[in-house]
C-alpha cells in the first residue's frame, strides 16, 4: 500500500449534492501531489477530508498503512498550511510554532531546537518574539509553514497557501515551497486553482472537475496529452483554442482521411480540435501543415517577450488566440492565414469531451 | 459555523451549558412561570389559600382607575425622560464632535453619570431640591417660587424626570458621539461645497444619517424609563404625592410587597412582561436589519 | 464628522463654552454632594448651604464608615463589593461556558437551548420580583449573598454577547488548533479566552456597574441592615417621620457609593466605551 491511500471516498451534502464522487487515489511517500481545479470543484473538500476537518460520507483514508477515516485531525500526524495562515493572534511566532508540539508533550529543549532550525530555513528567526499582527502577509505565510515543518508530520497539506499574496511574492514562495519539500522529503498534498502553481510544483498533478478526477499524471503528460477538453482548457495560459472541425478552412489529405475513418466507424460523432496558441504559425507557400485557418485580426497585445494576437475565423466567426513571436507586425482588420501541424493538434469528441486518438 | 469548526464531543456541551441552564431555570423561568400562574389566581387577605380566577385579575386591573392612571403616568414619564435626555445628549455630542480637540477629555468626564446608580442620582437631586434646605429650592424661593415636590404632583414628576434623564445623558451621549464619528467626512464636505451651513447640514444630512442610532436609543431609553427608574422614584417621591409619580413598575412593587395583593401584582408583571417583550423584539429586529447593511 | 470643514475661531470658542457649561451643570449635583459631605449638619440645614468645601471631611467620612446611620458604611461597602464581584464573575464564567457550547458544538436540542436563552433577554428582574422573592425565600436564601447574586445572573445577556463574539472568529483558528492536537477545552483555554480578552474586560466593567447599582432587588431581600448594600442602604438612612436626616453622613455615603464604579470607568475607559458600543451591534 502506498503512503497515502484514498479508497472510494465520496462526500455528499445534506440535499443530495455530491461534492466528491467516488475518488480512489494512491500517493507515494515523498511525493508532491497537486490537486488543481476551478472554484467549487471539491478540491478543498478533498484535502480537508484527508486532514480530518471534514467527515467522509463514504470510503476510507489510509495514512502510512493506518486507517484514519474516523480519526481526529490531531491524531493523524498531519500538518496543514491554511490559505489565511490561521496563526494564533495572541501568541508570539515562537509560541505559534511551539503550540502543536507542546500539545504532544514534546520536551521544551527539543521544541526549541526544531523551532530554531525551521526558522533558519525559512528566514524568520528575527520574528520569533513578535506577534502575527506585526508581520507582513508573506512573513505570516512563512510562519504558517514553519508551524507545519516543526511538527515533522507524515503528510503536509497545503490549502491554497499562496492565494492571498501578491504576484511577485507568490513566485518567490513557490520556489521556496518546492525547495523545502525536496529537502524534507515529506509527502505533500497541495491544493490550488492556479494552474501555474500546479504545473511548477507538482511531481504528479490531479485535475478535479466537479468532484471527479479528470486526469492524473505528471504536469508534462497532462499538458502534452490532456485526456479531456476540460483538462486541455485548464492547463496552459492563454488556454487552448477549440475549433469545431467545420470551422477549419483546409485540412491536409492525411488528416482528412484519418478523421473520415473515425466518423465512419462512429456514426453521428463530431470532432472538436484543440490547438494551443503557441502552436499556430503563419502560413506560407512552402510550409507543411495539417490544418489551415482563414482569419481576421481583432486585437494585438504586445507583451514584450511575445505577442498575443486575437483573431476571428472567417468561417464561423469563432475567436481564437495566437501567440506569436515578439515583434510580429499585424494590423487590426488584416486578413491572415494560420496553420498548425498534426502533432500539435488535440482531437476530442464534441459530445463527451474525451480525447480521440486517430 | 461550518461543521469542521465544531467539536464532536457528546456530553461536553451539556456539561458546559449546565450551570447556565440550572441558574436560568431556577431563578428566571420558574419565577416567570410562577408570575403568569399567580396572575390567574386570587389570594385571600391572610395569604392562606389561593383560588383560580382566570383572567379576572386582568379585567379588574384594566377597570381600576389607579392602574389606568399609572399607565398614563408611565407614558408621560418615559416620554419626558427620553426626549429630554436624548436632546441634551445629542447637543453635547454634536458640540464635542465639532470641537475634536479635548473631545477625549470631555468624553471622559461626561461618562461619569453612567456609573452612578439611579438610587444615588435620586438622593443627589432630592438633596438639591429638598423643600427646606435644598440649594435649588432656596434660590427658587428667592425668585418668588415656593418649591415643594412633596405636596405638588407636577413638581414631583419634574424632579424624577430630571434625575432620571440626567443619569442617562452619558449613555446616550456615548452612542450619539460614536454615531456622529461614523458619518463619513466626505459626505459632510460635499454638503458644505453645496453651500449648506452648519445647522442646515445637521438638519438635512447628519440627523437623518443618525436615525438608526436615534431609534435604537429611543427604545433603550424607554426600557430604562420603564424599569431602572424604580430606584429614582422610590428614593425621591415613593410614588407620591397621591401616586402622581407611580409608574407601572412601582405599582407592581407596592401592590405586591406593601399591599400584599399577589394576584394583582402578578397580573401587572405579566402586562409589563408583554410590553417589554414587544419593545425588545422591535429593538432586536431593527438591530438585526442594521447589522445586515 | 465635521473635521474637514473649516470652522471659524469664534464658533469653536462658543462650542467649547457651551460644552463646559453643560459639563458644569451635569457635574453640579456630584460636586454639591461632595461639598455637603465636608460640612457639619448645622451648616447644611440652614440654607443656603455653602458652595465651597468645609473642614469636616475626615470627621464625616470616619463617622460614615465607622458607624453610619443604621449600619457602618464600611460593612455596606463590603456587601456591595461581594455582590457586584459575585454577579460579574459569576455571569462571565457561566456565559463563556454556555456561549462556547452553543457555538462550537452540535448537539440535540441546541436550537431549543438557544431560544430559551434568548428569551431571557426580555425580562429585567423588576418584572419578576414577587415570584423570585418566593423562590429565594423557599431556598432560605433571604438576606444572604447568594440570594443577592443568583437572580441577577440568571438572564443570558452575556451569553448572547459572547455568542456574537465567538461567531465572528475565523473558522480557521479552530481548524489549526485541531490540527495542532488541541481538544475543545484546550482550545477554549489556550486560544478562545485570550483572544476574547477585550470583550471580557469590557463586559466586566458593564456588569460590575450593573451589579453595584442594583437597588430594587437588594431592597427586597435584605431583612437585616447588616446585609444592606451601599446603594440601597442610602435610602434606609433617611428617618421615617419628621426627623431630620443626617445629611453629612448621607452625602458622604453617596460619594462613597459613587466612587468604585466611577473609578472602574476611569481606569477602563477606552475598553469600556468600545465594548459598550460594540456590544449593541
Amino acid at each position: 500500500m502506498s503512503f497515502v491511500t484514498l479508497k472510494n471516498v465520496n462526500k455528499q451534502y445534506k440535499k443530495g449534492i455530491d461534492v466528491i464522487k467516488d475518488i480512489s487515489l494512491e500517493i507515494e511517500a515523498g511525493e508532491f501531489l497537486v490537486i488543481v481545479g476551478p472554484s467549487g470543484c471539491g478540491k478543498s473538500t478533498l484535502l480537508r477530508m484527508v486532514a480530518g476537518l471534514e467527515q467522509t460520507t463514504g470510503g476510507q483514508i489510509f495514512i502510512d498503512g493506518r486507517d484514519v477515516t474516523k480519526e481526529e485531525p490531531g491524531e493523524r500526524d498531519i500538518a496543514m498550511v491554511f490559505q489565511n495562515y490561521a496563526l494564533y493572534p495572541h501568541m508570539t511566532v515562537y509560541d505559534n510554532m511551539a503550540y502543536g508540539l507542546r500539545n504532544r508533550k514534546i520536551p521544551e529543549d527539543e521544541i526549541k531546537r526544531r523551532v530554531e532550525d525551521a526558522s533558519k530555513s525559512l528566514q524568520i528567526g528575527e520574528f520569533l518574539p513578535r506577534k502575527p499582527s506585526q508581520l507582513s502577509g508573506g512573513q505570516r505565510q512563512r510562519v504558517a509553514m514553519g508551524r507545519a515543518i516543526v511538527r515533522d508530520p507524515k503528510v503536509f497539506l497545503f490549502d491554497e497557501p499562496l492565494s492571498n499574496l501578491d504576484a511577485k511574492l507568490r513566485t518567490q514562495m513557490r520556489v521556496e515551497i518546492k525547495r523545502l519539500q525536496r529537502e524534507l522529503g515529506t509527502t505533500s498534498i497541495y491544493v490550488t486553482h492556479d494552474q501555474v502553481e500546479a504545473m511548477t510544483l507538482a511531481d504528479r498533478l490531479i485535475v478535479l472537475n466537479q468532484g471527479n478526477i479528470d486526469q492524473i499524471g505528471s504536469p508534462k503528460a497532462l499538458y502534452a496529452k490532456p485526456k479531456t477538453v476540460f483538462v486541455a482548457g485548464f492547463l496552459g495560459s492563454p488556454s487552448m483554442n477549440f475549433i469545431d472541425s467545420a470551422g477549419i478552412s483546409r485540412f491536409s489529405d492525411d488528416l482528412t482521411q484519418r478523421m473520415a475513418s473515425y466518423t465512419n466507424t462512429n456514426a453521428g460523432k463530431r470532432i472538436q480540435i484543440g490547438v494551443r496558441p503557441e502552436q499556430l504559425f503563419v502560413m506560407n507557400e512552402a510550409s507543411e501543415y495539417d490544418l489551415m485557418l482563414d482569419a481576421e485580426v481583432l486585437a494585438v497585445e504586445d507583451l514584450g517577450a511575445d505577442c498575443l494576437i486575437y483573431i476571428e475565423l472567417n468561417s464561423d466567426k469563432s475567436q481564437l488566440i495566437w501567440r506569436a513571436v515578439a515583434g510580429t507586425e499585424v494590423e487590426i482588420g488584416e486578413k491572415i492565414q494560420l496553420a498548425a501541424k498534426s502533432e500539435s493538434l488535440h482531437l476530442f469528441d464534441s459530445e463527451t469531451g474525451e480525447r480521440i486518438e486517430i | 459555523m461550518q461543521t469542521s469548526a465544531v467539536f464532536s464531543n457528546r456530553w461536553l456541551p451539556y456539561a458546559l451549558l449546565a450551570p447556565q441552564l440550572i441558574i436560568t431555570g431556577v431563578f428566571f423561568f420558574w419565577p416567570a412561570f410562577e408570575a403568569v400562574k399567580q396572575s390567574l389566581y386570587m389570594s385571600d387577605p391572610f395569604g392562606l389559600s389561593m383560588q383560580f380566577v382566570g383572567t379576572e385579575n386582568f379585567e379588574y386591573l384594566f377597570k381600576d382607575s389607579y392602574y389606568r392612571t399609572s399607565f398614563v403616568t408611565t407614558a408621560i414619564f418615559s416620554t419626558l425622560v427620553t426626549i429630554s435626555s436624548l436632546s441634551v445628549a445629542l447637543l453635547l455630542a454634536v458640540l464635542v464632535d465639532r470641537v475634536i480637540k479635548g473631545s477625549g477629555a470631555y468624553r471622559s468626564i461626561l461618562i461619569w453619570p453612567y456609573a452612578i446608580a439611579p438610587a444615588v442620582a435620586g438622593v443627589l437631586w432630592l438633596f438639591m431640591f429638598n423643600p427646606s434646605i435644598g440649594v435649588a429650592s432656596y434660590y427658587l424661593k428667592l425668585m418668588g417660587y415656593e418649591w415643594n415636590h412633596v405636596l405638588n404632583g407636577g413638581e414631583a414628576m419634574f424632579l424624577v424626570v430630571v434625575a432620571s434623564a440626567w443619569k442617562q445623558i452619558s449613555y446616550n451621549f456615548l452612542f450619539f458621539l460614536a454615531g456622529l464619528q461614523s458619518i463619513p467626512g466626505s459626505v459632510i464636505e460635499a454638503a458644505a461645497i453645496d453651500g449648506a451651513g452648519f445647522w442646515k447640514r445637521f438638519r438635512t444630512i447628519v440627523f437623518p444619517l443618525l436615525s438608526p442610532t436615534t431609534f435604537f436609543l429611543v427604545v433603550v431609553n424607554i426600557i430604562y424609563a420603564f424599569f431602572e427608574t424604580f430606584a429614582v422614584i422610590h428614593t425621591i417621591t415613593s410614588g407620591g404625592p397621591q401616586q402622581s409619580t407611580t409608574i407601572l413598575v412601582y405599582k407592581v412593587f407596592t401592590d405586591g410587597f406593601v399591599s400584599q395583593d399577589l394576584g394583582s401584582s402578578a397580573a401587572q408583571s405579566v402586562v409589563l412582561l408583554i410590553l417589554v417583550g414587544l419593545l425588545t423584539i422591535v429593538q432586536f429586529k431593527y438591530i438585526e436589519r442594521k447589522v445586515h447593511y | 464628522m465635521s473635521n474637514m470643514v473649516q470652522k471659524q475661531g469664534v464658533g469653536i470658542f462658543f462650542s467649547h463654552m457651551l460644552i463646559l457649561f453643560g459639563i458644569a451643570i451635569i457635574l453640579f449635583p456630584i460636586y454639591l454632594a461632595f461639598i455637603a459631605s465636608t460640612h457639619e449638619q448645622a451648616a447644611l440645614v440652614t440654607p443656603p448651604m455653602p458652595l465651597l468645601p468645609g473642614d469636616h471631611f475626615w470627621t464625616n467620612y470616619k463617622e460614615a464608615l465607622g458607624s453610619g446611620v443604621n449600619v457602618p458604611v464600611w460593612t455596606m461597602l463590603i456587601n456591595s463589593m461581594v455582590m457586584s464581584l459575585g454577579i460579574t464573575i459569576g455571569k462571565i464564567v457561566i456565559s463563556l461556558l454556555s456561549a462556547f457550547a452553543i457555538v462550537y458544538f452540535n448537539f440535540r436540542f441546541k436550537m431549543f437551548f438557544f431560544w430559551m436563552i434568548f428569551l431571557t433577554l426580555m425580562l429585567p428582574v423588576e418584572v419578576r420580583i414577587v415570584p423570585t422573592y418566593q423562590v429565594i425565600a423557599n431556598f432560605g436564601m433571604l438576606n444572604s449573598y447568594s440570594g443577592l447574586i443568583f437572580p441577577l445572573i440568571a438572564s443570558a445577556t452575556a451569553t448572547f454577547l459572547f455568542r456574537q463574539v465567538f461567531m465572528s472568529m475565523p473558522n480557521e483558528l479552530v481548524e489549526a488548533a485541531k490540527v495542532d492536537g488541541a481538544g475543545p477545552m484546550k482550545f477554549f483555554w489556550d486560544i478562545l479566552i485570550p483572544i476574547s480578552k477585550t470583550n471580557i474586560a469590557a463586559l466586566f466593567v458593564i456588569l460590575f456597574i450593573y451589579g453595584w447599582n442594583q437597588y430594587l432587588w437588594p431592597l427586597l431581600i435584605t431583612t437585616e441592615p447588616e446585609m444592606n448594600t451601599i446603594v440601597m442602604g442610602i435610602k434606609q438612612m433617611f428617618p421615617s417621620g419628621d426627623d431630620i436626616p443626617n445629611w453629612p453622613v448621607i452625602m458622604a455615603t453617596a460619594i462613597l457609593a459613587m466612587l468604585p464604579p466611577i473609578l472602574v470607568i476611569i481606569f477602563m475607559q477606552r475598553l469600556f466605551v468600545k465594548g459598550l458600543v460594540d456590544s449593541e451591534k
